[in-house]
C-alpha cells in the first residue's frame, strides 16, 4: 500500500499544484476572455436560482473554513476549546454542507434536464459536477461519521498539508486515516488539478470589484419597443431612443 | 514540446512515488519515534510486549509482516499473531508506513539493545507510583484531580503547551460531557485494555501517527498526563453505569433543519430576482416611457 499512499498523498498533490499553477497561467495568457464560467442565466433562471445561490454561498464559506483550519489551526483550536463553540462551528458547517449538496443536486438536475442549458454543456462540466457532488458527499460523511473534523483537521491534518508546501511531505497521519477521509483528501487534489481544464477557473477571477464599483447606467441606443412592434414601418436604420 | 512535458510529468510522478529518498533516520531514532510509546526493550510490558530478544524468538520475515500490517497477518489466521493479539486485549497495533530497510534498521537496534538490557518482568504498578510533582499516586487521585482531568480532556482548561484537547479525536462516555470525536479510538474502556501505565505512557509519548503529529511541538506535561489518566480510570470504572451519548443524531437533524431554513432565507432575500428575469426592469421602463 505504501506506493499507493505515496502516489495519492505525495505525487498527486505536487502534480496537481504544478499543473494548476502552469495551467492557469497558460490558459489566462492564451484565452483571456474565456477565463471564466460560461453563464447560462439567460437560458434558464428559475431553477438556476435554487441551485446556484445556496451552492455558491455554502461552498465559499466552507472553502474558507477549510483554508482557515489549514493556515491558522491554532485559531480553530482556540475557538473549539469551549464545547459549545465547537458545536456551533460543527453544526453550522454541517448545515452549509447539506445546503451545498442539495444546491449542487439542483444544478446537476437543471443542467441535464433543461434542453437549452444542455446545448451549452460540455463533457468537462458534467465530469466536474459529478466530482464535486462526490466530494461534498464524502465531506458530509466525514463530518458525520468522524465528527469534530474541525478540531482534528486543524491538529492532525493541517501539518500534512503544510509539509507538502515545505517540500517535506509527512504522510503518516493520512496513511493511517480512515478510507473516507483519504478519498476526500485525494479528490480535493484532483479538483485542484482540474481547475485549468474546467469552468472552475472562474474562482480565480471572482469579480470582487463589483462590491465597490459605482452602479452602471444602462442606456439602450435602439428603441426596442418600436423594433419589436410589427406595425412599425421599415426604415433603413432601426429606430433610436432619442 | 508536448512530449517532453508528458515525460517530465511521468518522471515526476515516479520520483515522488519512491519513498526511500524521504527518510534517513537511524534504527534508534526510528524505534524512539515509532515503537517506544508501546514497547520497551528489557523494560517490561507496556501497551505491547517487551521486545527484548524478539529477533531470536521470531523469524525476520514474520517480524517484517507483523510490523508492516499486524491486522493483515492476524486476519490471515497466523497462529502466533492471533495469540499475541488476544494476549494484549485485542489492542490493534497501527500499520507502520516504513520501508523494509527501515524495519530492518529497527530490528538491528533491538538486537543490539537486547544484549545489554537486563530482564525485568515489570508488572503494571502504575497506580501505586507517586507522581514526583503532584505528590500522590493515581490510586490516591481525588474528585478534584479527576475533574481537572475531565476539563483537560474536553478542552475547558487548555494544555500548557497549547496542544489540542482530547475530545477533538476521542470519545469518552460521560454524563456531563458532549460526545467526543470519532477520528480515533473510544477511550471509555481504555484503562481496562492498556492499564494505567499503558495509558499514561501513551499520553506522554504518543505512538499513533495522528496523536504524534498533534503533540509534536506541544507535548502534554507529566502533571496533565496524571490528571488525564485519573479521569480515564474513573470513566472506565463508571462505564458500568452505561452513560452513552451520541451527538451524531443531533448533528444530522440540526443539519437538515438548518439547511431547510437557509433555503427559505435565500428565497426570501432574492425573491424578486428569482421571480423576474435580470432585464425585467429595463423592459418595464421602456413600456412606461412610451
Amino acid at each position: 500500500m505504501t506506493w499507493l499512499y505515496n502516489f495519492l498523498f505525495i505525487a498527486l498533490p505536487y502534480v496537481a499544484l504544478t499543473v494548476f499553477l502552469i495551467g492557469t497561467i497558460y490558459r489566462y495568457r492564451g484565452t483571456k476572455f474565456k477565463f471564466s464560467s460560461l453563464s447560462s442565466e439567460f437560458l434558464e433562471g428559475k431553477k438556476l436560482f435554487w441551485g446556484s445561490v445556496p451552492f455558491h454561498w455554502s461552498i465559499i464559506i466552507l472553502f474558507f473554513q477549510h483554508l482557515t483550519a489549514f493556515l491558522l489551526p491554532d485559531a480553530i483550536l482556540l475557538w473549539n476549546a469551549q464545547p459549545l463553540r465547537l458545536l456551533i462551528l460543527e453544526v453550522s458547517s454541517f448545515i452549509l454542507g447539506i445546503t451545498a449538496f442539495v444546491g449542487l443536486f439542483f444544478l446537476i438536475f437543471r443542467r441535464t434536464t433543461t434542453s437549452r442549458v444542455r446545448a451549452v454543456t460540455t463533457s468537462m462540466d458534467l465530469i466536474l459536477e459529478g466530482i464535486l457532488f462526490i466530494q461534498i458527499f464524502l465531506g458530509l460523511w466525514v463530518a458525520y461519521g468522524y465528527r469534530w473534523g474541525s478540531s482534528w483537521f486543524a491538529s492532525a491534518l493541517s501539518p500534512y498539508l503544510k509539509s507538502i508546501f515545505y517540500l517535506n511531505p509527512q504522510i503518516d497521519v493520512v496513511a493511517a486515516a480512515p478510507l473516507v477521509i483519504q478519498l476526500h483528501i485525494a479528490l480535493a487534489f484532483v479538483i485542484v488539478l482540474l481547475v485549468p481544464f474546467t469552468r472552475l477557473v472562474h474562482l480565480l477571477v471572482y469579480p470582487l470589484a463589483y462590491l465597490w464599483r459605482p452602479y452602471q447606467r444602462v442606456m439602450w441606443y435602439w428603441n426596442k419597443d418600436k423594433i419589436r412592434n410589427p406595425k412599425t414601418p421599415w426604415t433603413l436604420f432601426p429606430p433610436k431612443n432619442n | 514540446m508536448k512530449n517532453s512535458l508528458k515525460y517530465s510529468t511521468v518522471f515526476l510522478l515516479l520520483f515522488l512515488t519512491t519513498p526511500e529518498y524521504l527518510y534517513s533516520q537511524s534504527g534508534d531514532q526510528l524505534f524512539l519515534s515509532n515503537c517506544r510509546a508501546c514497547h520497551t526493550v528489557g523494560g517490561g510490558k507496556l501497551v505491547g510486549p517487551d521486545l527484548k530478544d524478539v529477533t531470536t524468538r521470531r523469524t525476520e520475515q514474520w517480524l517484517l509482516s507483523f510490523i508492516k500490517s499486524s491486522q493483515t497477518l492476524i486476519n490471515s489466521g497466523d497462529k502466533d499473531a492471533v495469540a499475541l493479539f488476544n494476549e494484549y486485549n485485542k489492542v490493534q497495533m497501527p500499520d507502520q508506513n516504513l520501508s523494509e530497510a527501515q524495519i530492518k534498521d529497527i530490528l538491528a537496534y533491538i538486537t543490539k539493545e537486547s544484549q545489554s538490557a537486563s530482564t525485568t518482568n515489570v508488572v503494571d504498578k502504575g497506580e501505586s507510583i507517586k507522581h514526583p510533582v503532584i505528590g500522590k499516586s493515581l490510586a490516591e487521585a481525588n474528585r478534584d484531580d479527576i475533574n481537572t482531568g475531565k476539563e483537560y480532556f474536553e478542552g475547558t482548561i487548555r494544555f500548557a503547551n497549547g496542544g489540542p484537547s482530547c475530545i477533538s479525536c476521542h470519545n469518552v462516555d460521560h454524563a456531563d460531557m458532549i460526545s467526543g470525536g470519532l477520528f480515533a479510538i473510544d477511550l471509555t474502556l481504555t484503562v481496562s485494555r492498556l492499564g494505567p501505565t499503558g495509558v499514561h505512557a501513551m499520553i506522554t509519548n504518543p505512538g499513533f501517527p495522528a496523536m504524534k503529529t498533534s503533540f509534536q511541538n506541544n507535548s502534554i506535561t507529566p502533571e496533565e498526563a496524571f490528571y488525564l489518566t485519573a479521569f480515564l480510570m474513573k470513566a472506565n470504572s463508571d462505564s458500568e453505569f452505561g452513560v452513552v451519548k451520541n451527538s451524531s443524531g443531533f448533528l444530522f437533524n440540526t443539519g437538515l433543519m438548518g439547511s431547510a431554513f437557509l433555503f427559505i432565507v435565500f428565497g426570501g432575500i432574492w425573491w424578486d430576482r428569482k421571480r423576474k428575469s435580470v432585464n425585467h426592469d429595463i423592459f418595464k421602463r421602456q413600456i412606461k416611457s412610451k
